[in-house]
């Protein structure tokens, strides 16, 4: 037995050299021992070099796949139109993008290192260390994780705004925080020009349609005497007519107000009922003019919401004019007033032709009403629904409609109701002050 | 105080359009006396011989804007205690706010509608004396 490893002899021969003369002489078992550990041992060291070159290869693949991963990165951060900054848990500039360096005026070998609070004006740049020492000590956010916009400094001294978006990495134990900056400078300049706009439609276009309308009111309301039947009509026709260019103003000067957070709200405790019906009132010309009457079916006494009564009024007086306008002649609008859970619901449900389905999902957004002959017809601006939408929101209400089976549609506005026993001991105090006057 | 009926207007606005429109607004439907003045230098001058039970006056205008008008003309002889209105297309509350703070005793919003301006006055003023 003496090779008991299951190969034949020859097979052996290649990596034993010896073999032949071993072969030809005879083995002593101990000589036979040391071939086979020889045999054994270059075995293992083939097999140990193998497996060390095969590691080496990977390690190499793996290396080559992360430098071209670091490539294609490098590339993507190079080639991005936003400035690419990121700094370690101390503040200092790892990487620098090509747009920074546009943006900013530094070149990237020069900033690389340096602290980021270098690109900032007072009183961050003083602050920032701090800022970082506080994240890492407490966990404190400021920019981190949402889109803020702050003042950048250029290398020449000068400011510009920009939109920051921070991220924190983790790599090998170290704490990245990677900055997209987009310089906003553009954008703010158009947001001004849209205001200055807005102030001239305010004042430019209201002034002199002010003059008109309040000249045919006069004429109208026989203010200059008594005018030809023929006239009379041409005269109504032009006064209607520069009411609803008045209403298309306001819209959308609500409308700017609202999607910039400009307006303001006076919110108060508020009786629901006594402003439902000054709205019913309100919208009596509406319904006359439509031969539409509006009544209540459910009434509610002595509920209050917390709400801004001009708004209110104007969201209620938006719905029922809506309902007014699409009902068929002589029929009637109907207002339940109900309360569930805290929460105070207007019904306002008119009997005209419903609403289109395609036209459901938008009918709140931005020029959401209907068709443009519709429009026309009925005398809208499209914004209605959109400003009431916006407004009931802000009261942390809901708007919505309920289209019926047959004909007609209810459009409802559920408001916070307000506790009776709260808000006589402990309630807010109405936000409104009446200013004394001598 | 309630029984005194509203007469003498000075009016203060620099839009010779608007002016034209609160006349009849003012005389024809309200039957009121109006001294139309188109600055707050005219106000001045003319406030002391007309001798106005009420003030109603622009806020935006050229020169003297309608608070300083008011501050100008409450230190005429007589004009210490004259209520005053402003009309203004600045109504956000704040700005309503304001305007109270400096001394009118009502704001009417621009714009105004002429056949109801006047009945708009009278009721502040019976609110006002009442």
């Amino acid at each position: 037995m003496p090779v008991k490893i299951g190969y034949p002899r020859s097979a052996l021969l290649p990596f034993a050299p010896w073999a032949p003369e071993a072969g030809a002489a005879g083995l002593s078992s101990a000589q036979t021992v040391s071939a086979i550990a020889l045999v054994i041992g270059a075995i293992v060291v083939l097999a140990v070099g193998l497996a060390l070159h095969r590691e080496q290869r990977r390690r190499e693949i793996a290396e080559e796949a992360l430098a071209a991963s670091k490539i294609r990165q490098q590339a993507l951060i190079n080639t991005m139109v936003d400035a690419v900054i990121i700094i370690d848990d101390r503040g200092r500039i790892q990487n620098f993008n090509p747009a920074a360096e546009a943006m900013f005026g530094y070149a990237r070998e020069e900033i690389i290192g340096r602290n980021i609070r270098l690109l900032m004006p007072e009183p961050h740049r003083s602050a920032h260390d701090g800022y970082l020492a506080r994240h890492r000590e407490t966990g404190a956010r400021r920019v981190l994780g949402r889109r803020s916009e702050v003042e950048a400094r250029r290398r020449d001294g000068s400011l510009f705004p920009v939109e920051l978006a921070v991220t924190k990495m983790k790599i090998h134990g170290q704490c990245l925080f990677s900055g997209l900056l987009r310089d906003i400078t553009e954008r703010r300049k158009v947001e001004r020009l849209k205001d200055e706009f807005i102030a001239t439609v305010s004042h430019e276009l209201r002034t002199p349609l002010t003059t008109i309308r309040g000249s045919l009111g006069l004429i109208t309301g026989g203010a200059a005497g008594e005018l030809p039947a023929r006239s009379a009509a041409l005269v109504q026709l032009a006064y209607s007519n520069s009411e609803r260019l008045m209403q298309l103003i306001d819209d959308l000067l609500d409308a700017e107000r609202l999607g910039s957070g400009q307006m303001e709200f006076q919110l108060a405790p508020l009786a629901l009922m006594p402003l439902i019906e000054e709205a019913i009132a309100n919208n009596a010309a509406t319904a006359e003019k439509h031969a539409v009457q509006c009544h209540f079916t459910r009434h509610l006494d002595d509920v209050r919401v917390h709400g801004d009564p001009q708004r209110l009024r104007q969201v209620l007086g938006n719905l029922l004019s809506n309902a007014c306008k699409f009902s068929p002649r002589g029929s009637t609008v109907e207002i339940g007033v109900t309360r569930r859970e805290g929460r105070v619901r207007i019904d306002i449900r008119d009997q005209g032709p419903g609403i289109a389905e395609e036209l459901r999902p938008r009918l709140f957004s931005r020029f959401g009403q209907g068709d443009t002959s519709d429009t026309r017809q009925t005398g809208g601006t499209g914004l209605g629904l959109y400003i009431s939408k916006a407004i009931v929101e802000r009261h942390g209400g809901e708007i919505g409609f309920i289209p019926e089976a047959e004909t007609g549609t209810t459009f409802y506005l559920e408001l916070p109701a307000m506790d009776s026993v709260t808000d006589g001991a402990h309630g807010r105090p109405p936000d409104k002050k009446k200013v004394q006057t001598q | 105080m309630s029984n005194i009926e509203l007469q003498r207007i000075l009016f203060v606005e620099d839009e010779a359009d608007i002016q034209a429109v609160a006349q009849v607004a003012l005389e024809a439907v309200g039957g009121f006396t109006v001294a139309i003045c188109s600055s707050g230098e005219e106000a001045l001058q003319t406030a002391e011989a007309f001798a106005p039970q009420l003030i109603l006056s622009d806020v935006m205008m050229p020169g003297m804007d309608g608070p300083a008008t008011l501050a100008a003309l409450r230190r005429l002889p007589g004009m210490a205690d004259t209520p005053a209105i402003f009309m203004t297309a600045k109504v956000l509350p704040h700005e309503v706010q304001q305007l109270r703070a400096s001394g009118a005793i009502e704001v009417i919003a621009k714009p105004f509608d002429p056949m109801s301006l006047a009945q708009q006055i009278k009721d502040i003023w019976r609110r006002h004396h009442a």
